[in-house]
């Protein structure tokens, strides 16, 4: 054998060799990877939901690292460098090996060849690639391992060697889908005191929010997954063989079941306790009184879907006018249902016993609550019935509209400029010649004299008292008009507001004609805060139909200046866009009937999670369409049905449709 | 497209027209400002009558407990799911009065419990600039009702878009006075009503 024959001899085992290295690492790479995750899934169920995400991932991880360790691996495709390569290994050689392939037709190749002869090459090279090749197989043997020993039968035993995984428990069941036949037990919360219910091989399972539900099925539950209402389901092992349990979520969703490649989705059709109803029979109408003395009676009637706790009346008791307003509720005890799913609640209310005042409101209404502990308890209120004692000055002017406010406003804010204005003249006194002060301060009186004539004027003008008033030039005498209640100047006795600021404003006055606006200006803060009480004692807030006021557009057009910049439009989204989308996916899962039965009916399926929050009809008619697939019967009916509810009926015309174009 | 026409609610419960001039005065400000093609008068519609869902703004103040009856609610539940909106104003400016208490609860009942809106929303940008938020009413700043200046308005949305705003800031006070005199103003205090129909319209 030459020189040449045996490089070319240990090229080749070299080159399996590194074949053989990167295979295997890549391969106990994949492997450890999947082996890890299905250990790791035990921990966290959701690892298992997407097998195939997985699978490749650890593909990707070994191809990857094959590919690392052949590029490492590359020079073997050289015979000088795998020349060297047997130098290193054999140094005896002394590069004759070398030599002779670079110098093949050397006077000395004899001698080179005899020395090549010599050694034992093949020897050293196997020595030498044992080790690298016996580390790739037992890497490969403990990745294969990992795998073998891992939980998941998707991973392991029942997925990638399911004839090894015979020997293991419950190997036997999973020749066959487990999902085929289940069991659900849906049990009603507690403060229902419902019976629980079993339904056999459901396609969707209905029940009240909060209700436990178990999935039973046959089989261990090793390979099994379950994932409902967002999130992972824990299969566990039950008596009867595999079963998950969770609780019924408030929104429609869907179950979706894997046993290996098997898949079987479940709808869960959740509905929600509704709050009670409650009406108020008794009394019937709002009311208005002219005195607080009566006796009402009382009577609501209640209703709930599962149970009622208990019922009461609420009084709520409004006094005050204007500005300013009092509230205080009052309870009646609390009637107790006991869970009936209707009631009738009485009571009687005596006006009088609520020590009314005029203008007082009394807001009644009834208020019920369910038994739902869960998210309850719901609460149901009536409508309010509203019981009004009457002003006595509603019976003088029953029809009157709203007017604008009271003079005496502008009086008050005269009056608030007057006496700055004598602040002012007060600081100035010193510095200013005597004639000034009185001028200034003359001119400062007659404009208080007028706020004086003016409150005058609202005190007794409608009265007929203002010009006996001013005639005797003197303030009218309070006590004398509490005489009798027929008097002229009963209206002034009765706003003692605007009668104190009446005297304080003659004080003023007179201090302000003779110069002297230090003495002024106490009285002047007197009539100020007693307008302001009366300004704030006769603002009225008054009912009926207000005043039309009728804007000139064009007018106002006209003295438009500033146009302002209008920010861009946001269209709003279509109302209906939920049942377009339905459309469209029933459209695309129709098509899916004849290729791909199984797809089509895993589409229905999600479509009626769906539409049992759009539209029940559709989701109704797509259960029966499913249950009829599963079954193997004919499906065209409902599924008519289903389009039938989402597009709704067609429209016929009458006769002929007119001609689109001419003859 | 028909002309916009402010429509006050009547509701069975309360002093509904406590604000009788309001109206007038934005409509005076929308036309003024806006190039909106508006109606000279307003409406007052009962929230009981399906009238009220004819119109894409609605505006409801008063003083006293805030109740709805069934088929107020159910018309208002309508008005909103149709893409209109409701501007309620509590005429008292008090947290701690009754048109407060009774309008939340109603609302939480109606809608769902109002929150806070953010001073950066766009309702602050819908025509006019208000970039610290709601402006402060001259009751809130007299201290008068809770003697509170409101930072922020409240509002119930549907996706981003208000659905029902509310004030305790009294702009029912604030703006009812008689358009024609808005002249002697120095600045006109119903601009923000211009950015709240604007939005209402818009959005």
């Amino acid at each position: 054998m030459t020189a040449i024959e045996r490089v070319a001899r240990t090229q080749r085992l070299l080159g399996g060799a590194a074949i053989v290295h990167a295979i295997g690492w890549g391969s106990a790479t994949a492997f450890g990877i999947l082996g890890m995750i299905s250990f790791a899934a035990l921990l966290f169920p959701g690892l298992e939901q997407d097998g195939s995400a997985h699978f490749a991932v650890a593909l990707a991880a070994g191809a990857i690292v094959t590919a690392v360790l052949l590029w490492r691996s590359r020079h073997f495709s050289s015979r000088n460098r795998v020349a060297l390569w047997i130098e290193e290994r054999v140094p005896d050689l002394q590069y004759s090996l070398v030599t002779a392939m670079e110098y093949a037709g050397s006077p000395f190749s004899r001698g080179m060849e005899a020395r090549i002869e010599r050694e034992e090459v093949g020897r050293a090279t196997v020595k030498a690639l044992r080790r690298t090749v016996g580390n790739a197989l037992g890497a490969f043997a403990i990745g294969a391992l990992l795998l073998y020993v891992s939980p998941s039968a998707a991973f392991g035993r029942a997925g990638l060697f399911p004839r090894l995984g015979e020997r293991g428990p419950g190997a036997k069941e999973l020749v066959e889908n487990r999902l085929a036949s289940i069991r659900a037990r849906i049990t009603p919360p507690p403060y229902t005191g419902e019976q629980a219910e079993l339904l056999v091989d459901p396609t969707s399972i209905a029940g009240l929010t909060g209700s436990s539900v178990v999935i039973q099925g046959d089989g261990a539950p090793a390979g099994i997954s379950a994932f409902g209402a967002g999130k992972a389901l824990r299969v566990f092992e039950s008596s009867e063989g595999w079963s998950v349990s969770f609780i019924m979520p408030e929104k429609p969703a869907a179950l979706t079941l894997r046993d290996r490649n098997y898949e079987r989705i479940v709808v869960l059709d959740p509905h929600a306790d509704a709050p009670p109803k409650i009406a108020l029979v008794s009394p019937a109408r709002d009311t208005t009184l002219r005195a607080a003395q009566l006796v009402i009676h009382l009577n609501a009637t209640a209703t709930d879907d599962i149970g009622l706790r208990g019922a009461y009346f609420e009084y709520l008791i409004t006094s005050g006018s204007g500005e300013v307003f009092n509230a205080r509720t009052v309870t009646t005890p609390i009637v107790n249902f006991n869970g009936s799913r209707r009631g009738s609640l009485t009571a009687t209310l005596d006006l009088a016993s609520l020590r009314l005042s005029q203008g007082d409101v009394v807001s009644i209404r009834a208020i019920a609550q369910d038994g739902n502990t869960l998210s309850g308890p719901g609460t149901a209120t009536s409508d309010t019935r509203t019981f009004r004692i009457a002003r006595a000055e509603e019976y003088d002017s029953v029809a009157v509209d709203a007017a604008a406010p009271l003079p005496v406003d502008t009086a008050a804010v005269s009056q608030r400029m007057l006496i700055m204005m004598t602040e002012k003249l007060v600081k100035e006194k010193k510095s200013i010649p005597r004639q000034d002060l009185v001028r200034r301060s003359g001119e400062i009186g007659d404009l208080e004299d007028k706020v004086r004539k003016r409150v005058e004027s609202i005190l007794y003008e409608m009265e007929g008292g203002a010009e006996e008033a001013e005639e005797a030039g003197t303030p009218p005498d309070p006590s004398k008009t509490l005489e009798g209640e027929e008097s002229d100047q009963v209206r002034a006795v009765k706003n003692p507001d605007l009668f104190e600021a009446f005297n304080a404003l003659w004080a003023a006055v007179r201090s302000l004609q003779i110069a002297e606006p230090d003495s002024a200006l106490p009285p002047m803060r007197v009539a100020l805060k007693a307008l302001d009480r009366a300004r704030l004692a006769n603002r009225l807030y008054l009912r009926g139909m207000p005043p039309k006021v009728v804007v000139d557009i064009a007018r106002v057009r006209m003295s438009g200046k500033e146009k302002g910049t209008a920010s861009t439009r946001t269209p709003l989204t279509p109302r209906d866009s939920m049942r377009v989308n339905l459309e469209r996916r029933f459209s695309d899962a129709v098509e899916l009937i004849q290729p791909k039965p199984q797809e089509a009916v895993r589409a229905f399926t999600l479509m009626q999670v769906d539409a049992l929050s759009v539209s029940p009809q559709v989701a109704t008619a797509l259960g029966e369409a499913i249950d009829a697939f599963r079954k193997g019967r004919d499906a065209t009916l409902p599924l008519l049905r289903a389009r039938r509810a989402l597009t709704g009926d067609p429209s016929g015309t009458p006769g002929l449709p007119a001609w689109s174009s001419g003859w | 497209m028909s002309d916009f026409i402010f429509c006050t609610g009547r509701y069975e419960s309360g002093d509904w027209d406590s604000a009788p001039t309001l109206p007038a005065n934005l409509i005076d400000s929308v036309a003024r400002y806006t190039e909106i093609a508006c109606a000279p008068a307003g409406v007052v519609v009962p929230l009981s009558s399906e009238r009220i869902l004819e119109y894409p703004f609605v505006y409801l103040t008063g003083h006293l407990p805030f109740r709805f009856t069934e088929a107020e609610r159910r018309n208002v539940r309508k008005l909103v799911d149709r893409g209109g909106m409701i501007f309620i104003d509590d005429h008292n400016h008090d947290i701690g009065g009754v048109f407060h208490k009774t309008a939340m609860e109603e609302i939480t009942r109606t809608f769902s419990a109002p929150i806070d809106l953010p001073n950066t929303h766009a309702l602050y940008k819908s025509f006019f600039q208000f970039d610290d938020g709601p402006p402060a009413t001259s009751h809130e700043l007299n201290g008068w009702g809770d003697n509170l200046v409101h930072k922020n308005l409240k509002a119930v949305l549907r996706g981003d878009r208000i659905a029902v705003l509310y004030s305790n800031k009294d702009y029912s006070s604030e703006w009812n006075y008689h358009p024609d005199n808005k002249r002697f103003s120095t600045v006109d205090n119903t601009r923000f009503g211009v950015n709240i129909i604007v939005y209402a319209l818009t959005r």
